[in-house]
């Protein structure tokens, strides 16, 4: 256990490695200099210099990539070159709007898909069954943005029920209106979230179901519920945490759509903003916390699975 | 003890019906094994399965069986919950893939101690460890707290057998118990349920592909063809004077060593018997009348019958 | 268990929405009523009607034709950078799980670094770094989409290579390209097939979402995306300007979702995972 803990942990070392010094060269030899962002830099060749000592430039490269790595593990991120304020402060701000937004979705839609996976599971090729799943590949074809323009026309025009666009209204804040701001996002993003988890929910109770176990249980008299609670669902957790880890990406993806549709002050619209505006610092800080976050959850998932199974605890 | 009487299963598909078993009815008493034998397909599993309710839901079940006086009708399908584990054990082919991974074998075990004799999880330990030992599951006390990955195919199938006598159950269904182990281990397990029936004057329905298990065990012996039983007999009159063309190929197919294997290989090409004999395809003997009509169930004496329509 | 016929209504279904799509998009000279560029100052924001089935947008060019025409980007976009992504995968993945050893480790933690960028966000990225064109979204969301398929045929690969038929071959002294070409691409086809097929709408899907950002295709080549993003602005005065575009992003994306699950039930193959 202790081997495949410490393998899945270099592993996952190298690849946050790896995922730095693929940000690290994208942002050194992407064009546009950050010179050239100061212009009147260009005209004095010693302030040139001094720019380049005070920001390690002159350094050889990987002593600027440690250097780098230090100043972003320490949380200095740089200047924003769209805002002209610190990265970290930018991130600080708009974190928790995003974290709202998307924990819920995760949350809802997870359940959601528990809920129903396991019963259309048991109700295999009924008419619930078929819906559900004719529903889970709609739900994950829909473009969420387009969705969220659709709500938009339906909810907040024609029929006015809820806030388009922001998180709160101005100088109000309450509880109640920032759920009311977040019922349309939240639509969006559940929408494909359990479309996604739902099928698989589905798939991995469905295989663990005809398994030979699950007759012997019932073989031994336990009802279908003490079946599923005891002996179903602890053998479907596996491809089920896979897939919430797995889900990472796809909820930065969903939350960046729905932020951008509705104007959702949070880290989705901030990236979407900083690209179009080639905000350097912003892009890559945001790249590598994404990416190191997703790496962490899919290590997370594997130690977890050595908990939930017990063939994987095999001594090497 | 146990009566089952005119058992039919039936899968349909869209156009097509096929029937698993066919009318089958037979019996056997408190203390007494009867061993089914039949090749696969034959409908002995499904058989085993209709007995205790966990036939999958698309098969149509009819007909009735009577056990420790009451009649239960395989139509209605709720009636089997009570019994399971607690009246009726059963014991299943593949126990690697029939115990749950997650959980440790003591902890599978103790489930229907706890569901059906209301003991507290410590006392289902105690009791588990003790049924443990009786199996030779050794060290039982160290056994119970190892998850199924780390037992050999004759321990997981001890602890198939602990589960299944855990609650003492009158009847006793084997369901080729023995198919996927070391013939060493086969003997071993086949005699702990001798001794469990012997011990508890408990009834046991041994199904099996193998005369040879079938013969060291059995009293009584069915043997199943198409989903009909096509002979019936005590296990001396089937082993020495089979009678229905079918037993003669099982038991010529056992191998021998003051014989060589004569192995009468027929296939009737071509011919097919909807609705006649379901050996006749096959049969050495078989006559027209064999694919027309149905071979009727010849009773020749106490617990001896026949379906052939050349005897 | 699934019976036979299992997944063949999808797959169908699917199949029929991607030829009338193709077909649409193959024949938008001669469907599309109007030039998608002509603009019409006069006809701005006109609602749907005989002229025009799906109205008229802010400049006053046909919605209808210009949907068609953005078929075509969309479906090239989908289908090149599958293809892409087929390609390196289906090496990566080959060369990872028949040689093994270091060069095995290289590739499969190259890969876990590829996935886990969030792919729009990666290719948000990378579009952003250099001018947004269409050849360059083709590249990138190409270049980007492979990690899954690399993945799946190396699993394939690693279950073939200590099959009895690889051993045999090798022992009658076949070369590693022979055994590669005829052993194990064709036992590897059927899940790359779906592995591909659903790298279509992956790919459909980003590139309606960068250009939606604004950072894909640019205008005036009329894509769903960079119209949806030109409809943000009218959604109070005109429902048409926007639904017609995204309608026809979901039709696409769905009919090659539907033709994935229809042939990977049919195939008989558990589920291919993907990334968002």
């Amino acid at each position: 256990m202790i081997f495949q803990l410490v393998r899945r942990f270099t592993q996952t070392l190298l690849v946050l490695f790896g995922v730095s010094v693929a940000t690290f060269l994208t942002m050194h030899w992407a064009p546009g200099h950050p010179l050239q962002a100061n212009p009147e830099l260009r005209l004095d060749p010693t302030a040139v210099e001094r720019w380049l000592q005070l920001r390690n430039l002159d350094q050889p490269l990987p002593a600027q990539y440690l250097s780098w790595l230090s100043r972003m593990l320490r949380g200095d991120f740089g200047q924003s070159l769209l805002y002209n304020r610190p990265v970290i402060e930018l991130i600080r701000e708009r974190l928790p709007s995003t974290l709202l937004l998307t924990v819920t979705a995760f949350l809802i839609g997870l359940f959601l898909a528990l809920v129903v996976g396991i019963y259309v599971a048991k109700k295999q090729n009924s008419w619930v069954d078929r819906m559900v799943q004719v529903y889970s590949l709609a739900g994950i074809s829909v473009p969420g943005y387009w969705l969220g323009i659709v709500l938009i026309i339906c909810f907040a025009y024609r029929f006015p029920l809820f806030s388009a666009v922001g998180m709160r209204t101005p100088g109000d804040g309450s509880l109640p209106d920032i759920l009311q701001h977040m019922v349309l996002p939240l639509i969006v993003m559940v929408f494909h979230n359990f479309a996604y988890y739902v099928r698989h929910v589905r798939s991995a109770v469905l295989n663990v179901l005809n398994l030979d176990f699950v007759r012997a249980a019932k073989a031994r008299g336990l009802t279908d519920k003490q079946v599923m609670l005891w002996h179903v669902l602890p053998n479907s957790a596996i491809p089920i945490v896979t897939i919430a880890a797995l889900s990472l990406p796809v909820l930065f993806t969903g939350a960046m759509m729905a932020e951008q549709v509705f104007a959702w002050p949070g880290i989705g619209r901030f990236i979407v903003t900083s690209t179009m505006a080639r905000d350097y610092p912003v892009i890559m800080t945001v790249n590598l916390y994404t990416a190191a976050l997703v790496a962490i959850a899919n290590f997370l998932a594997d130690v977890l699975y050595l908990f939930i199974d017990p063939r994987l605890r095999v001594k090497a | 003890m146990l009566a089952v009487k005119d058992l039919e299963i039936t899968f349909s598909e869209k156009n097509s019906i096929f029937k698993a078993v066919r009318k089958v009815s037979f019996s056997v008493q408190a203390g007494e094994i009867l061993g089914i034998v039949g090749e696969s397909g034959s409908g002995k599993s499904m058989t085993a399965l209709a007995l205790t309710g966990l036939l999958p839901p698309e098969a149509k079940v009819c007909g009735s069986m009577s056990f420790a006086g009451k009649t239960m009708h395989f139509e209605d399908n709720s009636q089997w919950q009570g019994l399971r584990g607690s009246k009726i054990g059963i014991v299943f082919q593949d126990p690697a893939a029939c115990l749950n991974p997650l959980k440790t074998v003591g902890k599978q075990v103790a489930e229907p101690l706890i569901l059906h004799k209301g003991l507290t999880p410590k006392e289902a330990e105690v009791e588990t460890i003790r049924l443990f030992s009786a199996l030779g599951i050794e060290p039982a006390v160290q056994r119970i707290h190892h998850y199924p990955h780390q037992l050999s195919g004759g321990q997981q199938q001890r602890v198939m057998l602990a589960a299944a006598i855990a609650c003492k159950p009158m009847l006793l269904i084997a369901d080729e118990p023995t198919t996927a182990l070391d013939v060493t281990v086969q003997a071993q397990i086949l005699r702990l349920l001798h001794e469990y029936v012997h011990n508890h004057s408990a009834a046991l329905l041994l199904i099996s592909h193998d005369l040879g298990v079938i013969a060291q065990l059995a009293d009584e012996v069915l043997v199943m063809c198409g989903g009909t039983i096509v002979e019936k007999g005590s296990v001396y009159q089937i082993m020495q004077k089979p009678l229905h063309p079918y037993t003669k190929l099982l038991l010529a197919s056992l191998p021998r060593l003051d014989a060589p294997l004569k192995l009468p290989l027929v296939a009737n090409e071509g011919l097919t018997a909807e609705g006649g004999c379901v050996f006749a395809a096959r049969c050495p003997h078989y006559r027209a009348i064999c694919l027309e009509k149905e071979p009727p169930t010849k009773l020749l004496a106490e617990g001896r019958q026949t379906a052939c329509h050349i005897l | 268990m699934e019976a036979k016929n299992a997944g063949n209504t999808e797959f169908l279904i699917g199949i029929s929405l991607i030829i009338i799509l193709s077909a649409l998009a193959l024949l938008a000279p001669l469907l599309a009523a109007h030039d998608p560029y002509e603009t019409d100052a006069q006809n701005w924001l006109q609602p749907p009607c005989k002229e025009h089935p799906f109205g008229t947008d802010r400049l006053g060019r046909d919605i209808f034709s210009r949907v068609l025409y953005g078929a075509r980007v969309s479906l090239a976009v989908g289908t090149l950078s599958m293809l892409m992504s087929v390609a390196i995968g289906f090496l990566l993945g080959m060369a990872a799980g028949y040689f093994g050893g270091v060069l095995d480790g290289l590739i499969m933690r190259f890969t876990d670094i590829v996935l886990v960028f969030p792919s729009m966000l990666l290719v948000l990225t990378l579009v952003a770094i250099f001018e947004p064109a269409l050849w360059l979204v083709i590249f990138v969301i190409g270049g980007t989409g492979w990690p899954g398929v690399a993945r799946l045929v190396r699993g394939e690969v690693l279950q073939l290579r200590t099959k009895e038929f690889i051993q045999s071959a090798r022992m009658l002294g076949a070369n590693h390209f022979r055994i590669m070409l005829y052993h194990l691409l064709p036992n590897a086809l059927g899940p790359v097939l779906v592995a591909a097929t659903l790298s279509v709408p992956a790919a459909v899907m980003t590139e309606a979402g960068v250009s939606y950002f604004g950072l894909g295709i640019q205008p005036p080549i009329p894509t769903w995306g960079n119209m949806l993003r030109g409809a943000q602005l009218y959604l109070r005065h005109a429902w048409w300007y926007a639904f017609f575009p995204g309608l026809f992003i979901f039709l696409t994306v769905f009919a090659f979702h539907l033709t994935g699950e229809g042939l990977r039930k049919q195939l008989g193959l558990t589920r291919v995972r993907r990334r968002g």
